[in-house]
């Protein structure tokens, strides 16, 4: 039976889902847009029953995080009734919306009775009041009560509304008490609204007006402590209207303290708010002293404030501050709402711009054109920041849309207007116009939104084909459009090499467009040496989005291009040389070298912990809440090219104001994304059996089936005692004998072994008998060598050839070979001037034949061959085994490693799905802004659930440090103990073993994740990794490699050596 | 004095009856059962208008209220699920609305009186069942216009209001609204009968007029979503109708037991008042019929009981008396679940 439950007595409203204020809920917004009265623009739609776009403006307030929709329809020239009931029946069927609490807003009663009638969920009433009488609001308040309606009561009686303190408790105290004992109200269900006024006013009778309100709401909250305060906040800073600047600073200010004193709701702009901590101290201080009326005798506080308010004015180049703005002429204004990024007057704006130029186009010529020369100088000269750029974008991309319908209609117009316009396309008289594409097997494109947005911003047009965007489709694209520039991105390395092919094929087509190369791996030194000698009409690394602005002004213009073009190449020549004289500088161990140099770890004193499973385990829509706190800020701030320590840059001197900002609308959108789920994460964890079986490989047990990890080591000269290392050191060796190990011990081989016998190597067919002759014969020859058997074996021991492993007069059958690879079942015999003789020759045949049958290749040198021409008999060898497949353990299973003892390897994949709908909508709103925010929180969020789940993997499900307590910073730090290293990374720098990762993981049905033809992972918030738990493990970089390694690791991969090198292009240190 | 429903529903687990449609089915009646002598020369087709045998053959209805009390039910519903004017349309019986529900009120009332006559020490009670309508009040039913309603919330309201009068008068002790898939539905109920006891409250009489009766609520949540047909979450529906201060919440219809199960588990764990549940019989087979043993049903539900979720249980579509016997039998051993305490503070 289970105890005694509690309900607290909070207010709890409904939509289509519950929203219940507690305590904690510090304060409900109230989404003001939908309010005739508020939004002109809402009133217009409504007045014009266009009820579908007045929806937006509902969907758009609660994407913007309203939790309550106040709905006002109080309008003269509207029949009230009939809006509301529209509206709301309307909004019913739109679930986006419906989810939230409505508010039902009027004056009138009827109308709100109306809206009660057409709203399942429970509402609020906004408002009733004892302004008629108590018998009228008791009539009024059994209504709302029957509707099941919390409401909000006025402080408002007979002799008016309540200004004072005391006036204030004391008609809300009457009102309480009505409500509670004649209609039976619950006290939670009670908002008062305590009259906010405004204040600084000039009238001395109106100063203390905030502190009433506060007060007032400090003593009724004490009085009456489940009930509710709500107001409209905007009234307080009324005299201050047209200097939003300021009037925000009151309102933040406001809200501070009067949330304090217990203010629990109120209608606001939550996106106009500015953050209390972020208002410049002077401001902040002028605002206090007016709301709480301080220093204010013969209004001192209300003059300095106002004069203030002048100075900020008078501040105009610092852009942000004009408060008298909106009373400024047209251009000004529109270039003001570019400047500070304000989306709220641009439509209306624009189209009063529209009307007073003779053309749509003028007013993106003139006013729009002059603003974005502003942006764009203040960004070039460190003034301005990427957030803001993008926001910049935003209002621009905003006014142009209301354009776009009559600039269609004048097309001819077009081509006149662009004429006389900066920048300039003669063929074809539009805009410049820059294709942007994430090339063919990559999904990465913040940096390419941005590129896009800074260039759109500089009034070229821009084409942006997306993600995953073949040769042919861009060059096909570029062609069809005409294009004047071509810009490429690519996160992952495998990215480069398509761009290195599009080079080729815009050569190929005689294409003249200049090409420019962006994006996390790609470099100056890459562009320089790879991609430039590809094309000839130029070819530009550009670092960043700031840069792109330049180097399209430079490509785009007649007189500085050529210059621009030969500098470069100029430029790139000399990296080319450089890189060339480099890599002469032979840095490189032979890999044999490098192989026996690894990592040193007792094996014998390391005792592997066992995971709590084996197999993997499914996350799915893992919580987001959970995540969160795992999220490391620092790289997305790099995103948007804000460089440094993360939490100091918010502090910083030159971007800490906006590196602030930023941070709070990327917590904001955040919060929403996990409290209205956006996104969901999905991650899978597994753990297998996993032996070392040789330098650089490891088999991994996943049921029946044996699946090998290749790995690649480091080749660069260490300094003495540092190890040249492999992720495969860090794993164990199975403490069990493998069977090929056996093979001298066939008498005594265990019985489980039986069935892998039989395809083995044909030892058991000597009897122990024969065996025992022959091993003392062998041991004999091993012991006394031919010249020819020493000087091949000096060459092979030790895995000196590619890392394979040789044995010398080994049995095999009945058969002592002189040398062979198990590995690659290949013979090598060394034949003296006996087995010339036809009989011996006879025998020699037999002999390979039965090898033959049991699987192996018999290649046969001369002594004279052996010992004249060693190089290319070890040449020969090497081909040889590259040749053969490695089959010992496709039909040689090695099951079971070794049970006690055994080591394991784990494996991951994280995703973060379902951010298409809302990019798509924000693409839709031509917000970039919040697109590229979403972007870069998806990218946190795939890494921080890696951080997580990595975290849970060590204490729970490997539980090998089940008593870490890391701090976030120490986890960025990577100071916990095992690594996590991901295919493609610098530990394991080939990607195509994440073929096997998925493999093991359950592929793209267990891991919703999809691996493109150049093994990104889509979708594109995703990261997977191995792994490691040995305290030894340590992430590092393989660096450059040697083609001796690339032939080694190609055979063990069973991959073409060609193939190999493309996808390890990066790495090596020789032309492929 | 008889105990109120409020008292004994503090000491057990009330039962409340089975399906009537099923055990109507039973008596595989005809056109002419259903008109009877009264209505045989009614324009319309009634066959299928069950509410209309409380007039035409009250003796079956009678005998199936028996059957569930004598299978332990402590709660008998009316059968008048569709005996509003907006309902009645279809048989074009609106006209027989409000003297439906009073023949069907007497009906249940005269079958609890006797059982509780033959054992004073298990009271049985009469729930006015207050359907859901057949149109609805958040959804359209054009789809092209998705701002049109088939019926305005004044509609539902005032047909609600004539059915509460009847089943007022008819004599029945609780109302109970049920099956709500549409909460605006409910609402309108909600407030039909808040302002008629309200009315009744006011009225010029020596006495007043008929005191306010508890109101039973039972919602319906369609389908795995968890949500009911108007979209709204089970927290969020509850929310909807608290204002009714209500002497149960609960859900019925529907679902299985199987089905139902977490939404029981959460509406105990959020409800203010007593909590009620009343599933059907399983899924319907692909022939819509019902399969799920009395056994199995019971099985279920006995968990529930376990668990402390229960105060009121019983059946939906598709169970008997039968099913009704076995849920009696196996949550008798449970005690009901305990009122959460409504805290006053914050």
């Amino acid at each position: 039976m289970s105890e005694t439950k509690h309900i607290k007595p909070y207010l709890r409203l409904s939509g289509l889902e519950p929203l219940v204020v507690r305590p904690e809920t510090n304060f409900v917004n109230v989404g003001e847009r939908t309010n005739v009265t508020g939004s002109k623009k809402f009133a217009r739609l409504i007045k014009e029953d266009k009820y579908e776009e007045a929806l937006s403006v509902a969907r758009q307030q609660v994407e913007s995080g309203a939790q309550v929709l106040d709905v006002n329809m109080d309008d003269a020239l509207l029949e009230g009734v009939q809006a509301m009931t529209t509206f709301l029946n309307l909004v019913q069927s739109e679930p986006d919306i419906a989810k939230i609490p409505i508010m039902i807003d009027s004056s009138k009663f009827q109308i709100i009775e109306a809206g009660l009638k057409c709203v399942q969920g429970k509402c609020i009433v906004n408002s009733i009041s004892m302004k008629e009488g108590g018998a009228k609001f008791i009539e009024q308040a059994f209504i709302c009560k029957s509707y099941g309606a919390a409401v909000i009561v006025m402080a408002f009686d007979e002799q008016g509304q309540a200004d004072t303190k005391e006036r204030k408790i004391e008609i809300c105290h009457r009102a309480y008490k009505i409500l509670v004992q004649q209609v039976g109200y619950a006290p939670q269900d009670i908002i008062f609204d305590p009259n906010i006024f405004a204040v600084a006013t000039g009238i001395e009778e109106h100063n203390n007006y905030a502190v009433d309100f506060i007060e007032a709401t400090r003593e009724i909250k004490k009085l009456m402590p489940l009930t509710k305060v709500s107001g409209g906040v905007s009234n307080v800073s009324f005299s201050f209207r047209g200097n939003d600047h300021v009037r925000e600073a009151i309102h933040s200010v406001f809200l501070f303290h009067a949330i304090k004193a217990g203010m629990d709701m109120g209608i606001v702009n939550a996106g106009q708010l500015v953050v209390y901590d972020e208002i410049e101290p002077k401001l902040r201080d002028l605002c206090e002293d007016v709301l709480l009326n301080r220093n204010n005798d013969n209004n001192e506080a209300t003059e300095a404030l106002i004069n203030f308010a002048e100075t900020v004015k008078a501040k105009g180049k610092e852009i942000i501050k004009d408060e008298k703005w909106r009373n400024e002429p047209v251009e000004k204004r529109l270039s003001h709402s570019l400047i500070n990024g304000i989306t709220d007057y641009i439509e209306a704006d624009t189209e009063e711009a529209r009307q007073k130029y003779p053309k749509p186009l003028d007013v993106i010529e003139g006013p729009l054109m002059d603003g974005m020369n502003i942006v764009g100088d203040l960004f070039g000269a460190g003034k301005m920041f990427l957030p803001q750029v993008v926001k910049s974008a935003r209002v621009m991309k905003k006014s142009v849309a209301v354009l776009t319908p009559f600039i269609e209609q004048e097309k001819e117009d077009r081509k006149v207007a662009h004429l006389a316009a900066g920048t300039i396309n003669e063929e074809t008289a539009g805009a410049a116009k820059i294709l942007l594409a994430t090339v063919k097997g990559d999904v990465h494109d913040i940096g390419k939104n941005i590129v896009g947005v800074v260039l759109g911003c500089n009034g070229y047009d821009i084409i942006d084909l997306g993600v995953m965007v073949s040769a042919d489709k861009i060059l096909d694209t570029a062609e069809r459009e005409k294009v004047d520039i071509i810009g490429l991105s690519g996160l992952i390395t495998p990215s480069l090499d398509e761009m290195v092919h599009v080079a080729h094929e815009m050569k190929r087509r005689g294409m003249k467009q200049p090409l420019m190369i962006g994006g996390a791996t790609t470099s100056r030194m890459h562009t320089a040496v790879k991609i430039a000698p590809q094309f000839d009409e130029g070819v530009i690394h550009v670092l960043d989005a700031s840069r792109s602005v330049t180097v399209a002004g430079s490509l785009l213009s007649k007189e500085n291009k050529p210059d621009f073009l030969g500098n470069i190449k100029k430029e790139y020549d000399q990296l080319k040389e450089d890189f060339a004289n480099r890599k002469t500088v032979k840095q490189l161990l032979p890999f044999a070298t490098a192989q026996q140099n690894g990592a040193v770890i007792d094996w014998a004193s390391y005792e592997p912990v066992q995971p709590t499973f084996t197999g993997t385990k499914l996350f799915d829509k893992y919580p987001l809440e959970e995540i969160a706190p795992y999220i490391d800020w620092q790289p997305f701030f790099i995103a948007w090219e804000m460089h440094g320590k993360f939490p100091a840059l918010l502090t910083d001197e030159v971007i800490g104001k906006e590196a602030t900002k930023l941070y709070h609308d990327a917590k904001k959108l955040l919060k929403q994304i996990i409290d209205e789920k956006w996104l969901t994460a999905r991650g899978v964890v597994g753990f297998w059996e996993a032996t070392r079986t040789a330098a650089d490989t490891v088999e991994v047990i996943n049921n029946e089936t044996i699946i090998q990890l290749e790995f690649l080591r480091q080749q660069s000269k260490k300094a003495a005692g540092q190890p040249n290392l492999s992720l495969a050191d860090f794993i164990k060796q199975s403490p069990t004998p493998r069977p090929g190990v056996l093979v001298e011990e066939p008498a005594e081989a265990p019985s489980q072994w039986e069935g892998v016998m039989k395809v083995g190597f044909g030892y058991q067919m000597a009897d122990p008998t024969t065996y025992t002759l022959l091993k003392q014969y062998a041991l004999e020859h091993r012991n006394q060598p031919t010249t020819a058997e020493a000087v091949l074996w000096d060459s092979l021991k030790s895995k000196k050839l590619a890392g394979f492993k040789f044995r010398r007069q080994h049995i095999i059958g009945t058969y002592i070979t002189d040398i062979v690879c198990l590995d690659r079942q290949l013979v090598i015999e060394i034949d003296g001037l006996i087995h010339q003789l036809p009989e011996n020759t006879e025998a020699d045949e037999i002999r390979t034949q039965w090898l033959k049958q049991k699987g192996f290749k018999v290649i046969r040198f001369t002594n004279e061959e052996v010992i004249k021409k060693t190089n290319d008999i070890l040449e020969i060898i090497t081909n040889e085994l590259n040749k053969l497949p490695s089959i010992k353990y496709s039909n040689n299973p090695s099951f079971p490693f070794g049970g006690q003892g055994a080591d394991f390897i784990g494996a991951f994949s994280v995703t973060i799905e379902g951010i298409e709908p809302h990019l798509k909508r924000f693409e839709e709103e031509l917000d970039d802004y919040n697109k590229i925010i979403l972007q870069a929180l998806a990218d946190r969020f795939a890494e921080a659930f890696a951080e997580c789940l990595h975290a849970r993997v060590r204490k729970e499900f490997w539980g090998y440090e089940k008593e870490e307590a890391l701090t976030n910073e120490q986890l960025i730090k990577e100071e916990y103990s095992g690594i996590r290293p991901a295919p493609g990374y610098p530990a394991c720098p080939d990607h195509t073993e994440k073929y096997k990762l998925f493999n093991l993981l359950g592929g793209e049905e267990a891991t919703g994740i999809h691996l493109t033809e150049s093994l990104a992972m889509y979708p594109a918030s995703s990261v997977c990794g191995w792994y490691f738990a040995n305290p030894e493990s340590k992430y590092f970089g393989v660096g450059k490699i040697d083609k001796q390694q690339v032939i080694d690791y190609a055979a063990r991969k069973k991959m073409p050596l060609e193939e190999i090198e493309r996808w390890l292009r990066p790495v090596l240190d020789y032309d492929a | 004095m008889k105990k109120t429903i409020q008292d004994v529903l503090k000491e057990r687990i009330l039962i409340i009856d089975g399906a009537m449609g099923t055990m109507i089915q039973q008596h595989k009646l005809e056109e002419e059962d259903y008109r009877g002598e009264r209505f045989k020369d009614w324009h319309t087709d009634v066959k299928g208008n069950n509410d209309l045998l409380s007039i035409t053959r009250p003796d079956i209805i009678t005998a199936i209220h028996k059957q569930y009390l004598e299978a332990g039910a402590d709660i008998i519903e009316t059968n008048t699920f569709s005996s509003t004017v907006i309902a009645q349309a279809d048989y074009d019986m609106q006209s027989l609305a409000y003297e439906l529900n009073v023949a069907s009120a007497q009906c249940a009332r005269a079958a609890a009186d006797e059982y509780t006559a033959k054992n004073p020490d298990k009271p049985r009670f009469v729930a006015g069942a207050i359907g859901p309508l057949n149109k609805t009040l958040s959804l359209s039913p054009d789809v092209n216009n998705p701002g049109y309603r088939a019926v305005t919330f004044d509609e539902v309201a005032a047909a609600y209001t004539e059915q509460i009068k009847g089943l007022v008068d008819g004599g029945v002790d609780v109302l109970l609204i049920e099956t709500i898939f549409d909460t605006l539905n409910a609402k309108a109920a909600i407030y039909a009968i808040q302002t008629y006891f309200r009315n009744e409250a006011s009225k010029n009489l020596p006495l007043g007029g008929r005191g306010a009766l508890p109101i039973m609520i039972s919602g319906t949540i369609t389908d795995a979503s968890g949500r009911t047909l108007s979209g709204q979450t089970l927290e969020a529906f509850y929310t909807s109708v608290m204002h009714a201060n209500p002497l149960s919440v609960g859900l019925n219809c529907a679902l299985g037991a199987k089905e139902m199960r977490s939404h029981v588990e959460e509406l105990s764990q959020i409800a203010g008042c007593y909590v009620s549940a009343y599933p059907n019989a399983g899924l319907p087979n692909a022939f819509g019929e019902y399969d799920e043993q009395p056994h199995e049903t019971a099985h279920i539900i006995e968990e529930w009981a376990a668990n402390g979720w229960l105060n009121i249980v019983g059946g939906c579509c598709g169970t008997t008396p039968d099913h009704i016997k076995h849920i009696a039998d196996e949550v008798s051993k449970f005690k009901t679940r305990e009122l959460p305490v409504m805290e006053e503070t914050l």
